[in-house]
């Protein structure tokens, strides 16, 4: 079934068949070809179904549907219920003009000649336009509908609006005009790319009659008559496959209410069923017309249309396809005159290739078929249209993730790779670029499609078409990636030409070439970050990015992405986005109605990275009441959304100054944060952690709100969670909220928390949790003294759990946490600092060297640092205690060792050596008096 | 006790080794002899940046009910992010040598500030450690409670004794009020420490 959509409505055709006709025409002939079939209108989901006699005639050569009908709801209802034709005849000339230009519809109103926004105007059959006008839906505007010449569409954020003109004299053209006059596109210099936006015809010469439309692009494209304009909604389209029509809308963009349209599915499925089963069957007839037949229909019913792939897919169409391919194959004998079996190839290839678009389910039907090597043998087929046909369906595998992995590292392989690049095809070419992009992975991989030469292949695609710059740019970034052997080496090539023609392509006209263009770049950049360092591409590529944010398709949801990948630890580029007002932009991108999930996402990641360093950023972005939006997201229905929500939090949250104004604890942003504690995705736990444990470094009295609202529970609860990164976050969190806390506060954290499970914290199988579990340690004994109590209780087991870490201490940062601890303990009370050294030196008789010896030393100071100042505690009073505690260390090698350290290349360990020592030096000749 | 401000470290944390210091703020003028108690702590450090925060807390303040906290934000005189020029804050670099050379540990660095600034000197192994402290905001009051923060503090800090003196400049206000703090370790025998780290 073909869907046509209409603002409200949506047209289906069914019963499609090809069908070929020839019109006396003048002196010559017309030739029609193309598919028809009948028109069910599917007027307010799920009411009726209307059967419109009339045929429909549709031509599906190459990119075109062609239709006709009347467009508002009075007149179309009207002309359904009488039966009256709809359909017009079909000219298969090359249009007079076709112009298209991109256009978000959505947002945009509907503003008259002189500046007033239209809310109702009546069209000339009586109706309400306004009503007609649902941008939203989809718009479709023609003559006669209530439009005047003059009247514009503008985006409410202003950036950009649509004229329209000529609409009275039946001619209409429109152009966009950015707003802000820096570019004035005509319609008659716009080309769609990518998804859609406004195809606008002019008056073709043999008017009233439809012409087809030339396209760009691989992607699926209708247009209207002459005298017609319209304004898709941008998420209906996106698609890679060739043949097209109007995409069905996905259900949820549907105007009625769930459960009717459900009903309406449900019938919908039924009616089909029996064509469904029917072509199946004319699939295996033993007639070979009725065959191709067949397939040709199987073809038109499951272009763009998942449910139906899905259901052929069920009744095993693909082994059915996959066997006439294999036999068509088999019967090819490189006879060009025999068409009639090279159709059944293509056809054949074309039915498996839409079963591979866009749906890993069909590409996995297909590999499983085994039709995936018949299909690579078109390639080297004579007839071009058949080697077309292969290359497409082949590419559609390539571009799924199942796609077998091409081996290049053999010789044969590397050839024929070679010769698809060569091609002069576009569908060829393309394949080779898109077959590097799915398969090359490693650096050999890389350097040896470098040795081969495919660099300069791509190179020479950069230059050609739309889609083979794109796929061309795809490829290189791939090969790019991570190698800087290879960057260097093609920076360097044709002097520099191949990568100033990339730069070059950052500002062409399309913009998912602009995309593609940025994101080569930033991969050259992130893998040798000596090059693209001049400001003006930095610049460029800042701005190009942050414009194509408000791309309303699937690059305005990768930019966001690219724009994180570009600034991402690199502080320069976040102050020269910043510079650029990137937080503005993002924000405003952010505030705008029905997000979809992805591109949400990408936004608050792109906001977190621009707050990650910089603290002029985090208060420009706390500034503009971004942050209500984020704690919303945090509540979001994607897991995605709301783990990408915790992630920017968590970089704004590093603001120092924030959190001494004591800015981030209020319960408005705590229960929610606490809440999502319990979600259900362990990213999203470990992330909401993540903005927890820098929240609660509140250095006013605040965090008793935390703890009022469950937080600290819950981090006690979630320290004992089996998921080590989440027993990691838990800990992190409560060792902050620790930071010189209150006495009553550490006590109720430590009741909590009890003895026995911070010594098995300490003990964790994973060094990052001992590590936060000893800092936690060594916060909660720190402050008043009565604190140090805490690691005595139950018989001392956490001192006891120190100690056995520090003498397996595998890593730098646990050695450092835990003598912090041992230090902090040894500023206690004699018997305290008795407990310490027992630790510290467990063998003292037997001999063996004491862990301390090591720590001191150690390559890292932070580590010799913390050793020290455990000597410096343990030595520091004159009691009694102080002169038998030295002369225990000075058993153990320990004083001598601090004498070698005078010279330390560290301050800081040098300055606290010489404090140990004048220690020492006092203590010792306490002795000597007293002796 | 003798301590330095931060341990070198990864540049994700913010490790504070020394964190609450207190003493005194000498606010005295012709009129009257006056001094208000005064505790420091040092909450956030970024060394890469020069970069130093926390909050101040002045206790007996004439005419306020509530100890008054301020928050303020250092610059650390490293020669790389900042000089021993201000530049800035209505202070002339006359105004800064004038206050710099209070300080005894400076009297080494002199010739050379005054030959370059400073710009030559590497200040990474000096044991004295020199800042510009500048209040941004009352933390428990508000901008009417009859006090300014419109000056700022040249600081030294000496590593090996952790003592921290200033004097407080604002063209407006007594000029060398002198704050001086040692750092507190409550009633513990030794120096004790905590740490967060943010992720």
């Amino acid at each position: 079934m073909i869907e046509v959509v209409e603002g409200r409505n949506s047209f289906a055709v069914t019963e499609v068949e090809d069908y070929e006709k020839t019109d006396k025409v003048g002196g010559g002939a017309r030739n029609h070809k193309g598919i028809r079939g009948k028109v069910v209108e599917r007027k307010d989901v799920g009411r009726c179904y209307h059967r419109i006699r009339d045929d429909i005639d549709v031509e599906l050569k190459r990119q075109v549907h062609l239709f006709h009908f009347s467009l508002s709801d009075a007149t179309s209802n009207t002309s359904f219920k009488e039966g009256k034709h709809i359909g017009k005849k079909i000219d298969n000339r090359k249009p007079k003009a076709i112009h298209m230009a991109m256009f978000d519809s959505s947002n945009a109103k509907l503003v008259s000649k002189k500046g007033k926004e239209i809310v109702s105007r009546v069209g000339s059959d009586g109706e309400d336009i306004s009503k007609s006008l649902d941008f939203d839906k989809g718009l479709w505007l023609e003559r006669g509908n209530g439009l005047l010449d003059g009247d514009c569409l503008k985006k409410g954020d202003g950036e950009s609006e649509l004229k329209i003109n000529g609409i009275e004299s039946g001619s209409i053209q429109a152009c966009i005009n950015k707003l802000d006059g820096s570019e004035l596109v005509e319609s008659d210099r716009l080309l769609s790319h990518g998804s859609i936006g406004v195809g606008i015809e002019k008056e073709s010469s043999n008017s009233g009659v439809c012409s087809m439309v030339e396209k760009p692009y691989d992607d699926v494209m209708g247009l209207p008559l002459s005298s017609s304009l319209v304004l898709i909604p941008v998420e209906w389209a996106s698609n890679d496959e060739q043949l097209l029509l109007w995409r069905s809308p996905p259900p949820n963009t549907m105007p009625t209410a769930t459960s009717t349209t459900a009903t309406a599915t449900a019938t919908a499925t039924n009616t089909c069923t029996t064509a469904t089963s029917g072509i199946l069957h004319r699939l295996s007839s033993t007639d070979q017309d009725v065959k191709l037949k067949a397939l040709r229909q199987l073809k038109n019913q499951i272009i763009g249309n998942r449910t139906k792939k899905l259901s052929f897919l069920k009744l095993g169409a693909v082994p059915s396809v996959a066997a006439i391919l294999a036999e068509a194959v088999l019967a090819d004998d490189g006879d060009r005159n025999n068409s009639f079996n090279k159709n059944v190839i293509v056809q054949s290839a074309a039915v498996l290739g839409s079963f591979a678009c866009g749906f890993d389910v069909g590409v996995q039907a297909v590999l499983d078929a085994g039709a995936f090597p018949d299909l690579l043998r078109l390639l080297s087929n004579l007839d071009e249209k058949v080697v077309d046909a292969g290359a497409r369906s082949v590419k559609m595998i390539y571009q799924s993730k199942l796609a077998p992995k091409y081996d290049f590292l053999q010789e044969k392989n590397m050839e024929f790779l070679l010769s698809l690049l060569n091609s002069e095809s576009e569908t060829v070419s393309g394949l080779g670029a898109s077959i590097i992009t799915h398969s090359c992975k490693t650096s050999v991989e890389q350097k040896i499609l470098f040795d081969a030469g495919v660099l300069k292949k791509l190179n020479r695609l950069l230059k050609g078409s739309l889609s083979q710059k794109d796929s061309s740019l795809e490829s290189l970034a791939t090969i790019f990636k991570d190698n800087p052997e290879v960057v260097l080496k093609f920076v360097g090539s044709e002097s520099g030409r191949a990568l100033s023609s990339i730069i070059e392509l950052v500002k062409d006209k399309f913009a998912r070439t602009r995309l593609l263009a940025s994101l080569c770049l930033i991969v050259i950049r992130n893998t040798s970050p000596c090059y693209l360092q001049d400001i003006a591409i930095k610049t460029k590529l800042v701005n190009t990015l942050l414009e194509l944010l408000g791309d309303p398709g699937q690059v305005g949801d990768k930019a966001s992405f690219a724009l994180s990948s570009l600034i991402a630890q690199k502080e320069d580029m976040q102050k020269l986005a910043f510079e650029n007002n990137a937080i503005d932009k993002l924000y405003c991108h952010l505030q705008k109605d029905s997000l979809n999930p992805r591109r949400f996402e990408g936004i608050l990641l792109a906001l977190a990275d621009m707050c990650s360093k910089l603290e002029c950023c985090r208060s420009r972005f706390l500034s503009s009441q971004v942050l209500n939006s984020v704690v919303d997201a945090v509540a979001h229905d994607s897991a995605d959304v709301r783990s990408a929500a915790c992630i920017c939090f968590k970089s704004v949250a590093r603001s120092i100054q924030n959190l001494s104004a004591g800015s981030f604890l209020t319960e408005a942003v705590v229960i929610p944060l606490v809440r999502v504690l319990d979600d259900p995705s362990t990213s999203v736990q470990v992330a909401a952690l993540g903005v927890i444990s820098n929240i609660v470094v509140d250095f006013t009295a605040r965090r008793s709100i935390f703890i009022r609202c469950g937080g600290m529970k819950q981090l006690v609860q979630l320290s004992k969670s089996m998921d080590a990164a989440i027993r990691l976050n838990a800990l992190w969190a409560l060792r902050n909220l620790m930071f010189q806390a209150e006495s009553k506060c550490k006590e109720g954290v430590f009741m909590e928390l009890t003895a026995s499970l911070l010594a098995s914290l300490i003990c964790d199988p994973e060094p990052f949790v001992q590590e936060q579990a000893l800092a936690l340690v060594r916060n909660l004994v720190d402050g008043c003294i009565s604190s140090v109590e805490y690691v005595f209780a139950e018989d001392g087991i956490i001192l006891d759990a120190v100690g056995r870490q520090l003498q397996s201490a595998l890593k730098a940062e646990i050695g450092i946490q835990g003598m912090y601890v041992l230090s902090n303990v040894a500023t206690g009370e004699e018997f305290h600092k008795e407990a310490v050294l027992n630790q510290l030196i467990p063998h003292a008789e037997t001999g063996a060297q004491a862990y301390i010896i090591k720590f001191l030393q150690s390559n890292d100071s932070r580590l010799r640092t913390a050793a020290v100042w455990t000597v410096v505690n343990l030595t520091n009073s004159l009691s009694p205690g102080a002169v038998d505690r030295l002369e225990i260390l000075r058993g153990a090698g320990i004083v001598s060792q601090i004498n070698n350290m005078q010279h330390d290349p560290c301050l800081d360990v040098k300055l606290r050596v010489n404090t140990a020592l004048g220690q020492f030096k006092t203590l010792d000749t306490c002795l000597s008096h007293s002796s | 006790m003798p301590v330095r401000v931060v341990e070198s470290s990864a540049p994700s944390q913010v490790p504070v080794l020394l964190q609450a210091f207190s003493g005194t703020q000498n606010v005295s003028n012709l009129q009257k002899e006056e001094a208000w108690r005064v505790n420091v702590r040092i909450q956030g450090c970024d060394l890469e940046h020069g970069y130093l925060c926390g909050t101040m807390e002045a206790l007996n303040v004439p005419l306020a009910d509530t100890p008054v906290v301020t928050f303020w934000e250092g610059e650390i005189v490293d020669t790389k992010n900042y000089a021993f020029f201000t530049d800035k804050w209505e202070a002339t670099s006359e105004d800064d040598i004038r206050h710099w050379t209070k300080f005894p540990s400076f009297s080494p660095l002199l010739n050379q500030v005054e030959a370059d600034g400073g710009k030559s000197l590497d200040l990474s192994n000096y044991p004295y450690i020199f800042m510009r402290w500048k209040e941004q905001y009352f933390v428990n009051v508000g901008t009417d409670c009859g006090l300014t923060i419109a000056g700022f503090y040249y600081v030294c800090f000496s590593c090996s004794d952790g003592s921290i003196n200033g004097f407080y400049y604002d063209p407006n206000s007594s000029p060398f009020q002198k704050l001086e703090l040692k750092s507190t370790s409550e009633e513990r025998s030794g120096f004790s420490s905590s740490s967060y780290e943010l992720q």
